[in-house]
């Protein structure tokens, strides 16, 4: 880059720039960048006005994740972590864990095993936009495919608040949480997803369904949830329910 | 998975925290949020507010808490200190907020109100636009919102927003400059805007 040259206003400078501003500037660049500004005032002053639109952004985007930030804290009365009863439920918490392992090891066959050898995600949808207001939903689409399931429950749980009848998101909302481990949330999602009975992922929904039980421990149950199916992979993992 | 963040945020060295604030990691502000309301709020209601009037001056506080940091105007040694100088912000506010005019007559029990104002530089030019900026932002497309959201508020390359909003990189690139360019114009033609 020639520092002497003057500087025009076009997409090349703006990003530029924005490498400037965001710190991306090698140190060679840098240097020349460094002597442009002390050069040419006006491009002192079109470096000015990118930072001032660049903080704007960031700050409007800020306020307007506040409110997201704040519907999350919960209106508990204070909690005394420490008072005998938060102690006893503590300790009937070590109690339980201490149970249930047991059962579990002592079980040779293992729910576990089941669920590892049948749960793999929905591969997810292809992002194409619809309309505008789909952003969110492909964004957080984007991040479950990336394996990020905690950032796609994040984007996807606002929709969800604003369209809990749709049938697609809260399919996915309970796979994603069940990939990320939460069996019970995925639970809550994926009956919801298991009433839309025209759904596209019907079929589907039960199978993930009956895995979020089965993680559980809620094996009845998922039988249930498998017994009218017909698709070959909900026969499948119903089979292996029942010999458990 | 909010426990893995926050674990997250609590074992992070206080440089990687300031850092992670600086690019506007999500996970960080949203916990550094939660983590620091329920004490601004009980101040609030200790001095004769509520729990709006507690949510507004807290988020004031966030922002210029946030701005500084950005800005390097807050150098602190620790996480703690973070918390604390949200906190003071925050009182510092409120407390501005009631001995304005229409709290004059108000009484109120905790007459002894003694603080040490936080530093809190306020360019006031800068901000001025920097409203009139966002003022334009809500005019903006919802398109070219989210591109400039993507750009510079998440500030992920080009490649990332391509494959988020579904288009190729080269698309992406002139769509964010076009964007840019008339959230110039829209800020430009405003009496007093910037420039």
């Amino acid at each position: 880059m020639d520092p002497n040259k003057e500087i025009e206003n076009n997409q090349e400078t703006q990003e530029l720039i924005d490498a400037y501003l965001l710190g991306k500037l090698d140190a060679t660049a840098l240097t020349d960048f460094n002597e442009r500004l002390s050069i040419f005032p006006k491009f002192r002053a079109m470096v000015e006005e990118q930072r001032l639109l660049f903080k704007s952004v960031e700050e409007y985007n800020l306020k307007s994740s506040l409110d997201e930030y704040h519907s999350e804290i919960k209106d508990e009365p204070e909690k005394k972590w420490l008072s005998p009863g938060w102690l006893a439920l503590a300790a009937s918490f070590i109690v339980l864990i201490g149970i249930a392992s047991w059962a579990i090891f002592n079980n040779g066959n293992s729910p576990q095993k089941v669920f590892a050898a049948n749960f793999k995600p929905d591969p997810g949808l292809p992002t194409s936009m619809g309309t505008s207001s789909e952003y969110e939903f492909y964004y957080g689409m984007v991040n479950y495919k990336r394996k990020e399931y905690a950032e796609a429950i994040s984007r996807w749980e606002p929709i969800y608040g604003a369209n809990p009848e749709n049938d697609t998101l809260v399919y996915f909302l309970g796979v994603a949480n069940l990939a990320n481990g939460n069996a019970r949330q995925a639970e809550k999602y994926l009956k919801m997803a298991n009433e839309k009975t025209e759904s596209a992922f019907y079929e589907d929904a039960k199978y993930y369904l009956a895995l979020s039980l089965l993680k559980e421990h809620k094996i009845e149950e998922a039988i249930e949830t498998l017994s009218n199916s017909s698709s070959p992979a909900n026969t499948s993992l119903l089979k292996q329910l029942k010999d458990l | 998975m909010r426990k893995i963040s926050n674990e997250k945020i609590k074992d992070l060295p206080f440089k990687e925290t300031v850092a992670l604030i600086k690019k506007n990691d999500a996970a960080t502000l949203k916990q550094l949020y939660k983590t620091n309301f329920a004490k601004v709020k009980r101040y609030v209601y200790k001095n004769s507010g509520d729990e709006q009037q507690a949510k507004d001056v807290y988020q004031e506080a966030f922002v210029a808490m946030w701005r500084n940091i950005k800005d390097d105007k807050f150098s602190a040694e620790s996480e703690t200190a973070i918390n604390g100088y949200l906190f003071q912000i925050a009182k510092y506010k409120w407390l501005d907020h009631v001995r304005s005019a229409r709290y004059k007559n108000t009484t109120f029990i905790n007459r002894e109100l003694e603080y040490d104002e936080p530093e809190i530089e306020e360019n006031e030019m800068q901000n001025r636009k920097i409203k009139i900026i966002m003022n334009s932002i809500d005019n903006l497309g919802e398109r070219c919102q989210l591109l400039m959201k993507l750009f510079y508020f998440e500030q992920k390359s080009f490649k990332e927003i391509a494959e988020i909003m579904a288009m190729d990189e080269a698309s992406a690139r002139n769509a964010k400059y076009r964007c840019q360019e008339q959230l110039k114009k829209m800020t430009q033609i405003i009496p007093n805007g910037p420039k």
